[in-house]
């Protein structure tokens, strides 16, 4: 019966018209559903592992803390939370400075009190509220703390948060920056849902989305040196705040903490629930790219993607001096998959060269072909019938591997019914594994979205591009340097996709077999 | 003229604690006391034990349990007979004090006028890193709470403050107060236990009294902190019986109504929980805790009449003090 109903609703209150979300609205409201997506594996770590992970408080409790909260109106329900997640901490030695730029005398009386409580507690009124850049740039005045903690007026902290970052910077020397692991939590903040475990620091995918803001610590001499935030990027001013430091000379070092430190609340009308609702911060980020472009030297502009608001790509343009040498392990229904090679013929690219071999060709007489090449230029090599979702592929290709610190670059590889195929391969408890495989193209995971870009390990074999110095040296069937010496990353460029022509294993027919159980396609069951 | 201290101890079947409490009284700083010691005719001895071993204490010895509330009006009825003694320090026989906590109670009611009830902080024995008790609140919900159970203990940052409640684990209680009641009755006898304490400050309240929280203060406190006591049917009886007296005696009638949906809404919640939780039993003993303390009203409508006489509070003035947990501005 449940089931019925719940297919009928599909039909009369189709999920994203205004009847759909009302319904959806209704049914949390009496009980019936969850406001969030409830995975009882998630759930069943919380209780039993997570707990076990945290370390002991530290004795030496000499670094302090300051935590800077720019609260504006905020509720009773928002704000006791988020104090009591502060005053039980391990770590003692934190300040709090609670910036309030709110209207309503009755919540300013709220946050007055409650900064009472305590000693550790900074109260700074702000008469205007010129936005959140404007709001903590005030408050980091009155910062006396070695580091700071930014966080946002709604959300909690783990008990153990400061603890772990104690510990983490008293390991490692010279550390800049610090980023841990990210939870949501449900408006009455009673559930958490949908955590995310991010990887190591990664620079090309912070280029497509800002995924470290939560929970950020910085050293305040570097917040001060980029004076504070900048109110033109109101929105993304965090993401901002980072590229700019990352845009200074030298290399900044930043360090993961591998714990769920910080719980995000999704509060209606913030862009934890939708970011479209803040249609601002979609241009900020724009923004704030572009700057980090310009002052990196990297000729690229950004864009925002269709469907998909907060992610970011990049427009190269194209050194025209610059040459391109594609080589084709082409299979043996060559004939066949002419359509292949053309589209590839075909791919304009504003590069003067583009040279399209076979690797028979190439095997033969490979002097000929390299010695054309300059160092700068690129070397494709395609070892399978794959197409290719943009026209210009060749060209942002090129454009990444112009980048300092990039060292080979490969597409997102999926099969014809919108699985992945390979995206690289990474380390998972020390042990080598393929990332993403067998996921959609498109979905969400708990380690990430899978339409970011990503820095792997390795690139896999089947499709990647080099400059010709790296080329060369690396093994042909697939790179197999594991530790590189100049710091370089290997990126997998998921902005473009390519398709193999070949059916993935297991499928029938070549439709996807997970079609079977949904009930309202038209495929033919089995 | 000296102020002296009358402690006050109620014992029943607690002979194995006792003999901590008592020596962390003894080391005080402060000399001028006495200590008076009921034995709410307990089975395990303890009477004579503290006869024989502290025969400096005045031992009551009563044939009937009369549990905690005309326990310590027995005692304190005992105490005002002297007339030297001006601050009356409440403490459980589970409880410890330290060696200063006096001293630095009584020097924080001599800055104050209108003194009723003081409070350390309470830290739980166990863990003395962990906080048994801050201070007493009624909440938006009509649920007295204790404020900071379970918590961290970061006492080097607190500061002292005015309170809404008081928690009376180990408190110190001014004589200005108890001789305001009616009767010099301090505690409400028909609750046998759980629950006076929240009664007595929001009494305060009414007159228009302080209570106070001292940050330098320090005590210990067993408690029934562990789980199994707090779900047991004997203490959820009385707390639900109670509570109800509470409610009906002190708090005015426009906050009651004001906060009637949520007080349902938690009463539902709560009957769930334990409903799913515990035992058949419990949830009957507190179903009938409920009922039993509404078919009470007559006797408690007649004590609210007997208190409003002097009521000199505003109803804003209590709604702000329970949304903002206990804490006044």
């Amino acid at each position: 019966m449940k089931k019925f109903l719940k297919d009928m609703s599909f039909i009369f209150f189709p999920p994203s018209s205004k009847r759909g979300k009302w319904l959806k609205r209704t049914a949390i409201r009496l009980g019936l559903t969850k406001s969030y997506i409830y995975d009882h594996h998630y759930q069943f770590w919380i209780e039993t592992s997570e707990r076990f992970m945290f370390l002991d408080p530290i004795k030496n409790k000499d670094l302090k803390f300051s935590i800077i909260v720019p609260a504006y109106n905020t509720k009773d329900k928002y704000l006791e939370p988020l104090i009591y997640s502060i005053l039980n901490q391990s770590y003692n030695n934190f300040e709090l400075i609670i910036g309030d730029a709110s209207d309503i005398p009755k919540r300013v009386n709220a946050i007055k009190n409650i900064s009472k409580r305590d000693k550790r507690i900074k109260y700074v009124r702000l008469g205007k509220n010129e936005g959140i850049s404007i709001n903590t740039n005030k408050c980091l005045d009155h910062v006396s703390g070695d580091w700071t903690v930014f966080m946002d007026h709604d959300d909690t902290l783990s008990v153990h948060a400061l603890n772990e970052v104690a510990i983490k910077i008293k390991e490692i020397s010279g550390v800049e920056i610090l980023y841990s692991d990210e939870d949501k939590l449900t408006d009455s903040g009673l559930y958490r849902h949908t955590p995310h475990f991010k990887p190591d620091w990664s620079p090309h995918q912070y280029l497509s989305c800002n995924w470290t803001s939560h929970l950020s610590v910085i050293r305040t001499d570097l917040v001060k040196k980029v004076k504070g935030l900048r109110a033109v990027c109101d929105g993304a001013q965090d993401y901002d705040l980072v590229l700019r430091l990352l845009a200074l000379p030298g290399e900044r070092q930043i360090v993961h903490i591998p714990k769920i430190l910080y719980h995000w609340r999704v509060a209606e009308g913030s862009t934890a629930d939708n970011f479209l609702k803040k249609d601002y911060a979609v241009k900020a980020g724009m923004k704030a790219l572009n700057d980090f472009l310009k002052a990196k030297e990297i000729k690229g502009k950004a864009k925002p993607i269709d469907n998909r608001p907060g992610f970011y790509d990049i427009d190269f343009t194209v050194n025209k001096e610059q040459q391109a040498l594609i080589i084709v392990n082409a299979s043996k229904d060559l004939i066949m998959n002419k359509t292949v090679i053309n589209q590839i013929k075909r791919s304009s690219s504003s590069i003067t060269k583009t040279i399209f071999i076979t690797k028979d060709e190439f095997d033969n007489n490979p002097k000929k072909y390299l010695d054309k090449l300059y160092k700068d230029d690129v070397i494709f090599s395609i070892n399978g019938n794959y197409t290719v979702n943009k026209t210009k592929w060749v060209d942002t290709l090129c454009g990444v591997l112009n980048m300092e610190n990039v060292r080979a670059v490969m597409p997102k590889i999926i099969w014809p019914d919108q699985t992945i195929k390979d995206m690289g391969i990474i380390l998972e408890a020390e042990k080598e594994t393929p990332l993403f495989k067998h996921l959609h193209c498109g979905a969400g995971t708990i380690f990430g979205h899978t339409e970011w870009i990503r820095d792997v390990v390795r690139v896999s074999g089947s499709f990647f591009a080099a400059k010709k110095e790296t080329w060369v040296n690396l093994n042909k069937d697939g790179i197999s340097q594991l530790i590189d010496e100049n710091k370089k990353y290997d990126v997998v460029w998921s902005n473009i996709i390519a398709v193999s022509v070949d059916k993935k294993p297991g499928s029938y027919q070549g439709y996807n077999p997970n079609l079977v159980t949904d009930k309202y396609s038209r495929v033919p069951r089995v | 003229m000296t102020k002296r201290v009358a402690y006050i101890i109620v014992c029943w079947n607690n002979k194995d604690i006792l003999a901590e409490c008592i020596e962390s009284i003894n080391q005080q700083n402060y000399k001028d006391k006495d200590i008076y010691l009921i034995d709410n005719n307990s089975s395990d001895g303890s009477a004579d034990f503290i006869a024989t071993n502290y025969p400096e204490i005045k031992l009551i010895r009563s044939n009937k349990n009369n549990g905690f509330a005309r326990g310590n009006n027995l005692l304190i009825q005992e105490a005002l007979k002297d007339e030297k003694v001006k601050y009356f320090a409440l403490i459980n026989s589970d409880a410890r004090i330290t060696s200063d906590w006096t001293e630095k109670l009584i020097n924080e009611s001599d800055k104050h006028k209108n003194v009723a009830c003081l409070q350390g902080l309470t830290l739980d024995y166990f863990d003395h890193a962990i906080v048994d008790s801050h201070h007493i609140y009624l909440s938006v919900n009509l649920q007295s709470t204790q404020y900071g159970y379970q918590q961290s203990n970061s006492q080097q940052y607190l500061s002292s403050c005015e309170v809404m409640g008081v928690n009376a684990a180990a408190t110190i209680i001014t004589r200005e107060f108890i001789e305001e009641q009616p009767y010099n009755k301090l505690f409400d006898e028909s609750f046998f236990m759980y629950l006076e304490d929240v009664d007595v400050s929001l009494r305060a309240l009414n007159i228009g009294w302080h209570n106070y929280f001292v940050a330098e203060a320090i005590a210990y406190h067993i408690g029934s902190a562990s789980s199994k006591a707090r779900s047991s049917s004997f203490s959820l009886y009385y707390t639900a019986r109670n509570q109800v007296g509470l409610l009906l005696k002190n708090i005015p009638v426009s906050i009651l109504i004001r906060a009637c949906p949520s007080f349902l809404r938690n009463e539902y919640n709560l009957f769930i929980y334990i409903k799913s939780n515990y035992s058949k039993l419990t949830v009957f003993k507190y179903v009938q805790g409920r009922v039993v303390g509404l078919l009470r009203t007559p006797l408690y409508l007649f004590k609210r009449r007997q208190l409003q006489k002097n009521t000199k509070i505003e109803p804003n003035f209590f709604w702000t003090l329970m949304s903002s947990k206990g804490w006044v501005e």
